[in-house]
This record gives C-alpha cells, structure tokens and sequence, in this order.
C-alpha cells in the first residue's frame, strides 16, 4: 500500500456551460491558485505537477506545455494523463501512486476540460471503430443510447 | 504511435500558443531550426559535427534488427541531403515511423523470483520547460539539467562520462544529441562537438551514444523513450548482438516531448 496520502487543498472553478471570459491556461489557473491557497502552500513547496486532459477535445496538443507557467509546472517534474471520462479520476490516482510510493512528498494534480475550445463529439467519434461503427456514431449520445436502451428492456 | 496516418506538422501547430505562435505556422521541426541555430551559434557548433551524430547513429542502426533505416552515409552525404528548415537537412533528421513497444515492471521480490538477473530501474525523473520560446534560451536546457540531477542523485551518479557505460538519448535532429549531451553533463556546454570529433560517443568509444541507432534511425515520437529503455535494458542483459557494448553495467535512457525540448526525462538503468 505505500505510503498513507491526504489531500490538503481543493480549488474549482465555478462549473459552467461556456467559460468565454478567460483562455485555457487562465481557467486551469483559478483552480490551481485556489488548491495552493486551500492548503496554505506556495508554489514552491508542490514537489511535482499531474495534468488530466482529453487533448483531442479541445483540439490542443500538449495544453500541459502551453499552460506550464499557470499551473506551476516550470522546472518541477509531472506529466498530463488522459483516460476520456476517467481522467479527472485518474490522475488524481496516479498522483496517489506517486506520493504513495514516497517519490515526491507533495504533488498537485488537475483536471481541467472547456468545451468552447474545441469539438467534444467529433473527438468521441473516433473512439469507434472506423470500418464497422465509426460512419453511424454521432458521439456520447448515440453511444450512450445504445446501451440505455439494451439495460432497460 | 503510427506516425504514417497523421499530418505530424498540423498537430504539433496545435501545441504551439494561439496567439503569438500557431499563427506563424510554426511546428516542432522549424522551432528545432531555431534552436539549432542559436545552439551553433552560441557555443560554434559546426554543420558537420551535427551531420557526424547522423553518420554514427544511422551506422550503429545497421546492427539493430529493429531500426528502420540503417544507413552507410557519409557528412557530406548529411550536408547535401534536402534543407528543411536551416540548419537541418533531410538526413539531421528523424525520419515519419510506426511503431510500438511494451514493458513489464516488478517490484524488487517479484523481479527476484522471475530471473536471475533483473535490469533495476536506479533513478528516473523528468522536468518542464517553460512554453514560450522568447522567454527560453534556447541554447540552453535547463529541465534537462534539472531532470538529470535529480535521476543521477538518485542513482548515485557524480561523473556522468565514466560513471555510465553506454547512453541511449532522444535526437529527433543531429544537433539535439549534442545539446542534450550538454544537458546531461557529459561534458561543458558548448564541448559535445568535440567530444564527437574525438569519437567519444562511437561504439568502441568511452561512452557510446545511441548503439541503437537512436530516432535518427527511426521511432515514433511517442515511442522513442521506452525504445530508448528497451535498447538500455537489452545492453545491460548483453542481449544486444552485433552492438552490444561489452560489460555494460549502467546506461541511461533519455526522453524529450514539446517544442524545443520543453519537457525532458531522464532515467538510469543498471544490472547490478
């Protein structure tokens, strides 16, 4: 089991539907300034940054780069993780495993998606195999459908 | 990674910031030029001495079963190759590649019970660069810098060039061996060129570099890291054929992603 870990910081954003006030990066950093000060930490004391995003969504490749000064990640180690629907939860899981195995003593972990920026359902599409699904699938909700429609009768 | 199905140039233009960089239609091999020639310029690297990492490595490919293009090519051959973007030629560079690679990892009883002779993962660690170019320079890497102290600390490494006994680094272009050679302190910044020259990094030579042939020869991007561990592991199990590097008991194993090398990792092996 490692070593035991708490959290000791949380910071959101307000959740909303469209965010067109601020950019990517300005939005990651509301949350991260938050978390830091939640725990009464500075940016120096996080010892390593882990990044969730589907980079296909919002159509940016490696948004962890782009945002690295915002989210505290210059000269310090980390990574972004993405796992689609899971990756706020993973990330936070491979957080745990990181502290949990006594590599790095504190590490902030982020989840961060804005659907302004890019096309959710296009990336989703490609989630489908392109010769036997990929011509019909219309994104989360047809998927989703399927299968509701399977469990209920 | 099947780099064969994707425009590579477009996706790397989304990494870039909106405003100030994807506009220029900049990618990741014309940021590379950039960083080429402030390199050269700050520290007098030659042409030629970045063609000779492209000589030995496509060289040293030609005894790896699973490089891509193993290649019998001379510096004037790299310097006549088709410029793509100053100063990087055709054959500086790596070339499109499909490919994958997995690896099983256990902890230290289970790896006891599976083999005689595991290969121990001895430091591992990896850093971030800033985005901006402008606020870079680039003739410098400094995550780099970073990166290694913490892998060589964990490691116990103090002199990199004898403590290691054969190095696998991520060049997607010739100049980045010898800049990230720097970053690895194997020796002063500006002295990678010479120490090429001096056939250092040859096989047969203090320290080789890339016996597998490197990116240079052929990997994905996102599979050039862990190619670069499998070759590491294959050398320090004496598995590695017509390149073996004899008695081999450290190596290390170097990864890079982002414009310019803006995130850099590091990671020591040994059999001991």
């Amino acid at each position: 089991m490692g070593n035991r870990v708490a959290i000791v910081g949380v910071g959101q954003t307000h959740h909303r539907a469209r965010r067109p006030d601020v950019n990517m990066a300005e939005m990651v950093g509301e949350a991260v300034r938050a978390a830091i000060a939640d725990a009464q930490l500075r940016v120096k004391d996080i010892e390593a940054v882990f990044c969730g995003n589907m980079e296909t969504f919002e159509g940016v490749y490696l948004p962890d780069h782009g945002m690295a000064d915002e989210i505290g990640a210059f000269m310090r180690p980390g990574m972004k993780l993405d796992s689609a629907g899971t990756t706020g939860a993973a990330v936070f899981a491979e957080a745990f495993n990181f502290i949990a195995s006594g590599l790095f003593r504190t590490a902030l972990t982020i989840g961060f998606q804005k659907h302004d920026a890019g096309s959710a359902q296009a990336a989703l599409a490609t989630t489908v195999t392109p010769i036997w699904g990929r011509g019909a699938s219309s994104g989360a909700i047809a998927e989703f459908a399927q299968q509701a429609q399977i469990y209920m009768r | 990674m099947k780099e064969s199905q994707a425009d590579k140039s477009l996706v790397e233009n989304a990494a870039m910031d909106a405003i100030f960089m994807r506009l220029l239609g900049m990618n990741f091999l014309t940021a590379a030029a950039l960083q080429a020639k402030r390199y050269m310029y700050k520290y007098g690297i030659t042409a030629e001495q970045c063609a000779k990492v492209a000589v030995k490595n496509c060289g040293n490919a030609k005894n790896n079963p699973f490089a891509q293009e193993p290649m019998d090519i001379t510096v004037e051959d790299v310097l006549g190759s088709k410029l793509l973007a100053s100063p990087i030629r055709l054959l500086d560079t790596k070339p499109v590649s499909d490919g994958a690679c997995a690896m099983i990892l256990a902890r230290e009883e289970k790896a006891r019970k599976l083999m005689a002779k595991p290969v121990w993962i001895l430091g591992a660690s990896n850093c971030y660069e800033t985005h901006y170019l402008g606020d870079r320079d680039l003739a410098e890497c400094d995550a780099l810098v970073s990166a290694a102290k913490r892998a060589y600390s964990m490691a116990g490494i103090t002199d990199p060039l004898s403590d290691l006994d054969v190095a696998e680094i991520c060049e997607e272009h010739s100049y980045q061996e010898l800049l990230w050679m720097e970053g690895l302190g194997f020796c002063g910044r500006g002295e990678a060129g010479r120490l090429t020259d001096a056939g250092v990094t040859q096989m047969g030579g203090q320290l080789p570099v890339n016996p597998s042939g490197g990116m240079l020869s052929g990997n994905p991007n996102h599979v050039a890291g862990m190619a670069r561990v499998a070759e590491a592991m294959l050398q320090l199990r004496s598995e590695a054929g017509d390149r073996q590097v004899r008695g081999a008991k450290v190596a290390l194993a170097h990864g890079i992603t982002g414009i310019c090398g803006q995130h850099q990792c590091v990671m020591i092996l040994g059999n001991r």
